[in-house]
C-alpha cells in the first residue's frame, strides 16, 4: 500500500486546491481508489453550463499504472463514447505513454482541455468527429441540446428520486414501469423518450 | 549392391541436407548468385530484385548466440565510429532500428537533434549510482524519510529506489517492454540505458530486460523472423521483402527442421503465394462445413436460385420466395405432374431436363470449389497421418537394424523417405489451392500434368511405406522406395521450379485478383 500516501496527498490537493472547473469528492471514505469528479462544460464552448460526472478508477498499482477515467453523464464530443460507458481517448493514459510522476489534476485537467478543444483526428465517435470538422454549428447545435437534454433528465430524476425511494423500488423492471407511469399520471413536465432514456441509462 | 546403396541413399537424403545443413547458405547447387557474404545482411536486401527466378530463396538461420554477437558487433562498430558510449550505441541503434548507415549519416550531420529523438539528452553528465540526497522528496510515492535511496538518469529527475524497481517491473514484466522504457518524469523522454538498469534491478528482471532487448533487435529487422515453432528460440534471415510476395513464396528451413513461409509464418505452402494462401484459408474456414452441407442436403429453385432445403415428405415444393411449384426428384413443373403425386415417373420430360441443367449450372462453382477442398484436405491429413508414420518410422529403423544385422547408416533411408512425403503432401496440398484460383490455359495443363505425376509418385511411395517391418529388410523393396524416394523429390522440384518460374515472371493468370489487399498491385495478369 505504498500508493495510499501519494493518493492521500494528491485527493488533498484536489479538494482543497482544486483546478478551475473540477469539483473531487470521495463517494466512499474508504476507498481511496474510486473518485466522483464533477466537470464544469468551459466557458465558450458547447459544453458551457453543463454538468459532467467523472469516474476515475485508481488501480492498485498506481501511480505505477494509469488511471482510467469514464464519463458517467452523457456527452456529444469526437473523443468520448457516445454510450452508457462513456470511455475516453487521452493519449495521456496509454500505457506506453503514462509516467508514475503524472498527477491526476493534470490528467482531469487535460480532460477539461478535451472539451475544450476536442481531437477529431483521433476520434472514438467517427460520426460526430466529421461533424465536428466539416460542420461545425450542426455540431455545437448537437452538443448544446444534449447537455440540456442531459440536465433535464438529471433534475427530473433528482426531482423524483425521493419517490422511487419512498416506493421502495430495486427492481429494474419495478424502476421502468414506475417511471412510466410516473409519466402516465402526467404531471412530469418531459416528454416520455427522455424518461424512458433516463431509466435505461443510469442503470 | 552395396554400393549403388551407398549412393541412392545420398541421392535421397538430399532433401534432408537441406533441412539439416546448419550455417551455410541453403540453396547449394540452386544458389543464384545471391549475395552470400556472410554479415552484410543490410546491402542483401538490395540484391532480391536481381535473383535469378526459381522456388528457392536464400537464408541464414542464426543461433541465439549469434544473434547477440550480430548485435554487440553492431553496437562496439557504432561505438568506435561516433566515439559515444556503448549504452549509448545501443539505444541510438535501436532508435534507427539497426540501420547503421542512416544512424552514422544523420548523427554526423546533427548529433544533438539526433540524441533527442533518441531520448538521449546530452546534459551534464553525472555518475550514476545510488544515493541518499538530504531533504529529498520522492515524487512518485511522496515518502520523505531521511535518507531514503534515490537515483537520477542524467536528466537530473530523482526518484527513490522502490518507486523506480517498481516502475521498471512492471514496464519490463507488466508491459514487456526494454528498449524504450523512459525516465518515469512527465514529459522527460530520457531512454533508462542497460547500465542504469543494472544498478537498479534483481538478476530476474534484468535477464528478462535483456531478453526483451533481444528480441526488439528481431523485431525491428525486416530480414529477420522468429522461427514459430514451440519452444525453438532461433532466428531466420531471408532478404525476401513483402512486396515481393506475389512473385515469391520464400520458404525457409530453421535448423529445428520446421519449415515455414518467410513471408507469413505460416507452414511451408509452396507453390502458393502468400496472399492466395490468405484467401484459400478465410474461405474454408468460411465455406467448407457449410459447402458440404448445403450440396448434401439442398437444391435450388429451378427459377429463382433460392437454396431450399426438403423438410418435408412430399415433392410438390411451392418456393417460399418465387412461389414456382415444383417437384423435388426431377425438378420439373409441378403442373405437368398431372395426378401421379409423391411419385416422379417423368424424368425425359423437357422443362425438367432445362431446369436440372440450370440447377447444375447455378451448382458448379460450389462442386469446384468441393473438389479442391477435399483434395486439398486430403493431403493435409495424410500429411497428419504421415507424421504419425514418422514417429512408427524410428522405430521400424531400430528392429530393422537388429532383426536384419544393418547398420544405422543403411536404414536411412527410411527417414528419408518419411520426410519426402511429407513435403511432397505438403506441396501437394497448396497445389489444390493453388489450382482452384487458377484461370484455365495451357500453362494450368502443365501444372496439372505435373501435379498428377508427383502425386501418383507420392500415393506409390506411400503404399510402400507401409508394408509391414518384414518385408522392409527385403532388399528388393529397399531398392524400390529409394528409388521411389528420390523419384518423389525429383517431381516436388520440377513442379516448384515450374510454378515459382511462371509467378516470378508474371505468367500465371488467377481468376480473382490478389492485388487488392497486397502491398503492392502486381498480380500475375499484368504482364
Amino acid at each position: 500500500m505504498t500508493s495510499n500516501k501519494r493518493i492521500t496527498k494528491e485527493l488533498a490537493e484536489c479538494t482543497t486546491n482544486p483546478p478551475v472547473g473540477i469539483t473531487v469528492t470521495l463517494p466512499n471514505d474508504s476507498d481511496l481508489h474510486t473518485w466522483h469528479v464533477i466537470l464544469d462544460g468551459p466557458e465558450d464552448t458547447a459544453y458551457a453550463g453543463g454538468k459532467f460526472g467523472l469516474v476515475v478508477k485508481l488501480p492498485t498499482e498506481y501511480p505505477f499504472k494509469a488511471p482510467t477515467i469514464t464519463f458517467a453523464t452523457r456527452i456529444y464530443h469526437p473523443n468520448v463514447t457516445n454510450d452508457s460507458l462513456g470511455n475516453i481517448c487521452l493519449g495521456l493514459l496509454k500505457s506506453d505513454k503514462w509516467k508514475p510522476s503524472t498527477r491526476l489534476s493534470s490528467v482531469l485537467e487535460s480532460v477539461r482541455a478535451l472539451l475544450e478543444e476536442p481531437q477529431p483526428e483521433d476520434p472514438l465517435e467517427a460520426r460526430i468527429a466529421d461533424e465536428y470538422r466539416n460542420d461545425r454549428s450542426e455540431f455545437d447545435k448537437n452538443a448544446k441540446a444534449y447537455v440540456q437534454s442531459e440536465m433535464k433528465v438529471r433534475e427530473i430524476q433528482m426531482k423524483w428520486n425521493g419517490l422511487e425511494q419512498y416506493a421502495g423500488l430495486q427492481d429494474q423492471e419495478e424502476k421502468r414501469w414506475f417511471w412510466i407511469m410516473v409519466w402516465a399520471i402526467g404531471k412530469a413536465k418531459v416528454r416520455p423518450k427522455e424518461v424512458m432514456a433516463s431509466d435505461d441509462e443510469d442503470q | 549392391m552395396d554400393t549403388d546403396d551407398e549412393f541412392m541413399s545420398n541421392v535421397s537424403s538430399d532433401e534432408d541436407m537441406i533441412q539439416d545443413d546448419s550455417d551455410n547458405e541453403v540453396s547449394g547447387d540452386e544458389d543464384f548468385g545471391f549475395d552470400d557474404e556472410p554479415d552484410a545482411y543490410i546491402d542483401s536486401q538490395k540484391d532480391t530484385e536481381k535473383k535469378k527466378a526459381a522456388y528457392e530463396v536464400s537464408f541464414k538461420v542464426y543461433e541465439p548466440t549469434d544473434v547477440q554477437k550480430q548485435q554487440d558487433e553492431l553496437v562496439n562498430e557504432v561505438n568506435m565510429i561516433l566515439d559515444i558510449s556503448k549504452e549509448e550505441a545501443a539505444i541510438l541503434l535501436r532508435h534507427f532500428r539497426w540501420n547503421k548507415e542512416r544512424l552514422i549519416e544523420d548523427y554526423m550531420d546533427r548529433p544533438s537533434q539526433v540524441l533527442d529523438a533518441a531520448g538521449l539528452s546530452q546534459s551534464s553528465v553525472r555518475e550514476l549510482k545510488i544515493r541518499s540526497v538530504p531533504g529529498f522528496a520522492c515524487d512518485i510515492c511522496c515518502e520523505d524519510d531521511p535518507g531514503l535511496e534515490s537515483f537520477a538518469l542524467k536528466c537530473g529527475h530523482r526518484y527513490c529506489v522502490d518507486c523506480y524497481r517498481q516502475y521498471l517491473s512492471q514496464k519490463i514484466l507488466g508491459e514487456g517492454e526494454a528498449a524504450r522504457i523512459q525516465c518515469p518524469s512527465e514529459g522527460c523522454n530520457l531512454i533508462i540505458d542497460a547500465r542504469s538498469l543494472d544498478i537498479l534491478v534483481t538478476p530476474e528482471l534484468t535477464e528478462r530486460y535483456h531478453d526483451l532487448l533481444h528480441r526488439t533487435y528481431v523485431e525491428d529487422k525486416d530480414t529477420l523472423k522468429w522461427c514459430p515453432a514451440p519452444d525453438c528460440e532461433n532466428v531466420v534471415e531471408c532478404a525476401v521483402k513483402k512486396k515481393d510476395l506475389d512473385r515469391i513464396v520464400p520458404t525457409v528451413a530453421c535448423l529445428c527442421g520446421h519449415r515455414f513461409c518467410f513471408g507469413c509464418a505460416l507452414n511451408d505452402h509452396q507453390p502458393a503465394p502468400c496472399e492466395l494462401v490468405k484467401r484459400w484459408l478465410k474461405k474454408c474456414a468460411d465455406d467448407s462445413e457449410t459447402a458440404n452441407w448445403i450440396s448434401a442436403n439442398t437444391k435450388e429453385c429451378p427459377k429463382c436460385n433460392s437454396t431450399i432445403e426438403k423438410n418435408g415428405g412430399c415433392n410438390h415444393m411451392t418456393c417460399r420466395k418465387c412461389k414456382h411449384e415444383f417437384c423435388w426428384m426431377c425438378m420439373g413443373l409441378w403442373s405437368e405432374h398431372g395426378t401421379s403425386w409423391y411419385n416422379c415417373n417423368r424424368f425425359e420430360e423437357k422443362s425438367g431436363v432445362e431446369a436440372r441443367d440450370a440447377q447444375a449450372r447455378s451448382r458448379i462453382s460450389l462442386e469446384r470449389y468441393l473438389h479442391y477442398y477435399n483434395r486439398y484436405a486430403n493431403h493435409e491429413q495424410s500429411a497428419r497421418l504421415d507424421k504419425d508414420i514418422y514417429h512408427k518410422t524410428e522405430k521400424k529403423m531400430v528392429q530393422l537394424q537388429k532383426e536384419s544385422g544393418m547398420s544405422w547408416i543403411e536404414v536411412q533411408y527410411l527417414s528419408a523417405a518419411s520426410q519426402a512425403l511429407q513435403m511432397c503432401r505438403q506441396t501437394l496440398m497448396w497445389t489444390y489451392a493453388f489450382a482452384f484460383y487458377l484461370a484455365r490455359n495451357n500453362l494450368t495443363e502443365i501444372f496439372e500434368d505435373n501435379q498428377k505425376d508427383l502425386e501418383m509418385a507420392v500415393e506409390a511411395l506411400s503404399e510402400m511405406f507401409e508394408r509391414p517391418i518384414t518385408s522392409l529388410a527385403d532388399p528388393k523393396l529397399k531398392v524400390e522406395i529409394m528409388d521411389k524416394t528420390s523419384y518423389c523429390n525429383k517431381r516436388r522440384v520440377i513442379l516448384l521450379e515450374d510454378t515459382a518460374q511462371n509467378l516470378a515472371e508474371g505468367r500465371w493468370t488467377f481468376n480473382t485478383d490478389f492485388s487488392g489487399s497486397s502491398a503492392n498491385a502486381g498480380t500475375s495478369t499484368r504482364r
